[in-house]
């Protein structure tokens, strides 16, 4: 079995790295910081022009027809630089929760995607808050009736909420009208699990790339600070920090690849390996940001270094889209459930 | 008009390399592989010819191993149309490049050809040259500006102290300058076009070129590394140590 991701994920990875590392410099990110959640219109319209946005519609419609897998290193890649756009949510949540609709309407929805014609963000199944729902058309969440609809953000109450990360634009929701039906609650239960997955995947993979940052920021420090005539990174006791946070890494990795296979392939135990993704992803990224804010010493608290950008990102992604506690009660549940297959025939399962 | 451009792998520019520890060459394990950034500036050059309406057809070719064909799947990724490998697991000189380059252009026969004026590995700034003369052909070489006017090509070259404007009949061979554009980021869809472009493979034999060895690579050693500085009490000290001992006012 070849676990290894093809030339065209690599070369889809490569190109969305190239732009997202000229363009999204922490300098930019600062700026956005200032710019009083004034939202950056212009790198989007970069990002749609290079079919990144919709990558993840289906071609019919004109998108890439990429998946989950395909867009797993896009989403790491997008970790890496904390991008601010909602774009991960855009493709790896808000589209394949569309795909799962019937009917006109969420056709219509993923063709305007496609055009750029509008954005379309989705309320957190948790707490209802609503990532840049500023910018969007459209706000897909459950109602009081368990219906997911697609409420219209034009005269709805938009309220800013602050988040520990400044890069993060998030608004209390409240529409002015009864949103357009998508489903009806008959598939609450299935839809809603859904969402709750495609969230949690999208940070876990998020959470990769954050991870790879605050070690590379890390390792390039220790590289440079000398201290008795050497640099600081060749001393045990600070090397070992780094080498944890990269097997973490390392192992947090496959985890998070067979989530994205999982939920491609409606695999019966995709929630479970999507509850694992999260937590072992994020608590690489929690390990990441102490070791690496500990390996930098007082240069790492300040405001002025870059590494605390990467900090506010990771635990802003480890609390949303279900926090550690929910991922490891939903991991306990179903390890401990009666039909629950352990041992090597059911690794693949 | 057919245009064909070289792209040749390099150790990405973001890279920073090191000698193998007994020195005979550059390290490339586990080092990540592009297009040479003067190579990217060409495919671009060629694909807005093509925009333009000047091009018809744009050839990427590449010479080296099988992994170069990740790059030529990325020139086409970029908007060329085919690609040619030339596969050999040699490792070449300028000369036997463009004497490889030159069966390609009988081949082919493109109105122009366009590569990058250097490798970031070998700096050699040479192949380009070389082509043009084994082919008998006009050359441009530093562009920063290039224009097609029927069946002449106006390129403004960057030579030391300014710009010099020359025209060329076609077919010629233009070898790019850093300012000629900036490389575009190939999409998503066209990178699934890519994959469906043909790409043919040959070999030095199959071109009939026999490939020989005038360079032996002796050794590769890292720059020495930087002595810290030194300050300095005033202005008049400075300007006397950049007079006195750096030499450079």
């Amino acid at each position: 079995m070849d676990f290894t991701f093809t030339e065209e994920q690599l070369l889809f990875r490569d190109s969305t790295r190239n732009l997202l590392t000229a363009e999204v410099t922490p300098s930019r990110l600062r700026k956005q910081w200032k710019s009083h959640g004034i939202a950056d219109t212009d790198l989007w319209e970069k990002m749609l022009d290079l079919g990144i946005i919709s990558s993840t519609i289906p071609e019919e419609l004109g998108g890439s027809g990429l998946n989950s897998v395909d867009f797993v290193l896009l989403a790491e890649e997008c970790g890496y630089v904390a991008l601010a756009e909602p774009v991960v949510y855009t493709a790896l949540v808000v589209v394949p929760l569309l795909c799962e609709l019937e009917g006109d309407f969420p056709r219509e929805l993923l063709s305007g995607l496609v055009k750029g014609d509008y954005r379309i963000s989705v309320a957190c199944p948790f707490t209802g808050l609503v990532e840049d729902a500023d910018t969007s058309a459209f706000v897909l969440k459950f109602n009081s009736n368990k219906d997911l609809v697609a409420c219209s953000v034009t005269g709805a109450e938009l309220s800013p909420i602050r988040s520990i990360d400044p890069g993060r634009r998030v608004f209390s929701f409240k529409e002015c009208e009864p949103g357009k039906v998508l489903m009806k609650n008959e598939r609450f239960e299935c839809l809603h699990e859904l969402l709750i997955n495609l969230m949690a995947f999208a940070n876990a993979a998020q959470s990769l790339g954050l991870s790879q940052r605050m070690l590379d920021l890390a390792v390039s420090y220790t590289k440079d600070r000398y201290q008795f005539n050497k640099p600081i990174g060749s001393f045990q006791a600070v090397k070992h920090l780094l080498a944890n946070v990269a097997i973490k890494l390392e192992f947090a990795k496959p985890s998070v690849y067979r989530a994205a296979h999982s939920l491609l392939h409606y695999a019966p135990k995709r929630s479970l390996h999507v509850s694992h993704a999260k937590i072992a992803a994020c608590e690489a990224a929690s390990l990441a940001a102490k070791n690496s804010l500990q390996a930098h010493g007082a240069m790492g608290y300040t405001w002025e270094y870059d590494l605390h950008i990467f900090i506010k990102r990771s635990l802003v992604l480890s609390s949303t889209g279900g926090d550690l506690g929910f991922h490891k009660a939903r991991l306990l549940d179903s390890l401990f459930s009666d039909d629950y297959q352990l041992g090597p025939a059911a690794t693949f399962s | 008009m057919k245009v064909l451009v070289a792209v040749k792998r390099v150790v990405d520019y973001n890279v920073k390399v090191r000698p193998k520890s007994d020195g005979s060459d550059v390290d490339i394990n586990n080092v990540k592989m592009s297009i040479n950034p003067f190579c990217e500036i060409a495919v671009e050059e060629a694909i807005r010819l093509k925009e333009a309406g000047v091009a018809e057809e744009i050839i990427a070719v590449s010479i080296g191993g099988a992994q170069v064909q990740e790059q030529i799947r990325t020139a086409l990724a970029l908007g060329a149309d085919r690609g040619i490998h030339v596969q050999t697991e040699d490792s070449l000189e300028p000369l036997e490049i463009a004497r490889l380059l030159k069966s390609i252009l009988d081949k082919e026969e493109p109105t122009l050809v366009i590569t990058g004026k250097q490798s970031i590995d070998g700096d050699n700034n040479q192949t380009g040259q070389m082509l043009a003369a084994l082919a008998g052909i006009p050359q441009g070489t530093f562009a920063s500006e290039i224009t097609i006017e029927g069946d002449h090509i106006s390129v403004i070259r960057e030579v030391d102290g300014g710009l010099q404007t020359v025209k060329l009949s076609l077919p010629a061979v233009v070898t790019t300058d850093l300012r000629l554009n900036e490389p575009r980021y190939a999409s998503l869809p066209n990178i699934m076009k890519a994959k469906k472009k043909p790409l043919d493979v040959f070999t030095p034999e199959e071109l009939g070129v026999e490939l020989s060895n005038h360079i032996d690579l002796v050794e590769v050693e890292p720059p020495p590394d930087r002595q810290a500085g030194i300050k300095v009490d005033d202005v008049d000290a400075l300007v006397d140590k950049l007079k006195n001992e750096a030499k450079v006012i």
